[in-house]
This record gives C-alpha cells, structure tokens and sequence, in this order.
C-alpha cells in the first residue's frame, strides 16, 4: 500500500506538483470537452480562459502575504 | 513521381516536424542533448516498429484524438508548472538561481563520486521529447498514409503515390533537422530563465493545442491558431510578471 502511495505521489511530483494547477486543468479541460459537442470555435475560448485563470489563481497563492 | 501528393505531403509534415523539433530543441538546449536525442531516437524506433508491423492499418488502429487529448494534458501540466516558477522567477518571488545552486551541489556530489557531469540522462527531458516525437511522427505517418493511398496512378509513373508521399515527409523532416541544427547554438546564449519560460511557454502552448483537437475543439486558421494562442501566452507572461511585481512591492511595503 504504502509503495503504491508513494509511487502514486512520485508520478504527482513528477507531472505537474501543484494541486491548484491539476484540479483547475482538468476541470478546463472537461468543461471544453463537454463544450466542444455544441460549440467547437468557443469551446477553444473558454479551455484558453480556464487556463488563464488557473495560472492566475496557482500564482496568486505563491504571494507573500502583508 | 507523383509531385501533387510529395509537395502536399512536404508541406503538412513540415508543420508536424517543426511542432516536433521545437520540443526537442528547448530540451536539448535547457537540460541536455543527450536526453533530447535519447527520447528522438525511442519515439522513432517505436515508429518504425508500428509502421513495420501494421502498415496501412495503422490508420484504424491508433485513435489519434485520444493520443492527442493524452500527450497534450501531460505537456499542459508540465507546462503551466514551467511557466508559473519562470514568472515567479521574473517577478522576483523565487530566486534567478536556486536551481543553478541545488544543479551545482549535485555537480559537487557526481565530481566527489567521480562521474561523469552535464550530460545525465534526465527523465523529464526524455519523456518530453518522446512524448512530442511520438505524437507528431505519428501524424506524419499518417499524412503520408492518406495522401500515398489517395493518389491516384498515373501511366508511366516509376515512383508510385506511396513513395512520393515518403519522399516529401523524408525531405520536410530533413529540412526542420539541418534548421534546427543551425540555430541551437544561438540559442545557448540565452539567460537561462528566459530559456526555462520558453520551454514553459512551447509546453503549454502545444500542450493546449493538441489537448484541444483531441477534445474536438476547431481553433481558428487550424495550426496557425499555434501563432495566436502562443502571442496570448506571451502577453499573459509579461501581465501576470507586472502584476505580480506590483503585489510584492506591496507585500512589502505593508510589512
């Protein structure tokens, strides 16, 4: 259990280590696929917009706080 | 010859090999080449085996939306997590240097055991390009699939639809590779972290791109949309550095 774990948290690490990043990409990226059925041109948009967002909010935590 | 379907097929690989070769250049010139070339070379011999056993099957057999939606979250969470540590580097919210100070003590330590120093395999240098390679090259692959099995024979043709197709992808990737040879060495001039925003940006940007034709997104002007998503990222970069640089002075002023 316990190799899995680790393993699980190396492969995390490795890929992307920053859980606000993860969860907002993914989020992104299912909102765009769900999107993409109805509107391909827009669902570009808001994938390119959740991105943004996501970067902007990962950073946001990164400052040092008054 | 078949000079419609080589030129057609030139043209559409050159694009796939430039997508390709970028990924392999930012990791050759900010990690290793040794890395770079390892990845090239696994992503090709895998080709070359696919190709080997399928053939023409391989067009019914490799869902490319699925790879595409694959390799390129992976690029996109590699690469927003490149981008967010050069712009906080920018921003002056982590140091230039960290990363040259814990590379130098792993220097120190290699030196102390008597190894060898600078061209370590590293396995983020060799899953980035293999990954790209891979993905791209399959794409020519297929390119040349479609283009050589739709050709339609000529009478007195020596080189069939098939070899034509062949010979243009061969030339477009020969092309990219003598190009991409002359200008890796300018490229090492670069301070180092605007070349790891660069790699940060070519991740992120390629990584949305693919992610997003694997989900069925049509951008607009299909792989031009690479120019004007790339110029988004660009400016978001020197916003969220300005931004941030104007928070920290804040920070500090209130403390």
């Amino acid at each position: 259990m316990n190799a899995i774990v680790g393993a699980a948290r190396a492969v995390y690490n490795f890929v992307v280590g920053d859980m606000r990043l993860l969860v907002g990409t993914l989020l992104a990226l299912i909102v765009a696929g769900l999107l993409a059925r109805a509107a391909p041109a827009a669902a570009g948009a808001a994938l390119l917009l959740l991105l943004i967002v996501t970067l902007v909010v990962s950073l946001q935590r990164e400052l040092p706080s008054p | 010859m078949h000079w419609v379907t080589a030129i057609s097929t030139f043209a559409a690989s050159f694009v796939e090999s430039v997508e390709a070769f970028t990924i392999v250049l930012v990791v050759g010139v900010t990690i290793n080449w040794r890395s770079a070339f390892v990845g090239t070379i696994a992503a090709l011999a895998l080709l070359a085996l696919l190709v080997g056993v399928f053939g023409t099957t391989l067009l019914q057999l490799i869902p490319i939306e699925t790879l595409r939606l694959v390799i390129g979250t992976l690029l996109l969470l590699f690469g927003l997590k490149w981008l967010k540590k050069a712009i906080m580097r920018y921003a002056g919210l982590k140091a230039l240097h960290d990363e040259e100070a814990i590379y130098e003590h792993e220097v120190a330590a290699l030196r102390a055991r008597g190894e060898r120093v600078g061209d370590q395999i590293n396995s983020f240098g060799v899953a980035m390009v293999f990954k790209s390679v891979l993905l791209e090259g399959l794409e020519v692959v297929f390119i040349v699939l479609t283009f050589g099995l739709s050709a339609v024979p000529a009478a007195g043709e020596t080189i069939g639809g098939m070899e034509s197709a062949a010979i243009g992808a061969l030339a477009a990737v020969a092309l990219v590779a003598i190009v991409g040879a002359i200008v890796h060495r300018p490229l090492q001039q670069v301070p180092e972290n605007t070349l790891k925003w660069s790699v940060g940006l070519m991740l992120t940007l390629f990584g949305t791109f693919w992610a997003g034709e694997g989900l069925g997104i049509v951008w607009p002007g299909g792989d031009l949309a690479l120019l004007w998503i790339g110029a988004i990222y660009v400016a978001l970069s020197f916003a969220l550095v300005t931004w941030l640089r104007g928070q920290g002075t804040l920070a500090k002023v209130a403390s």
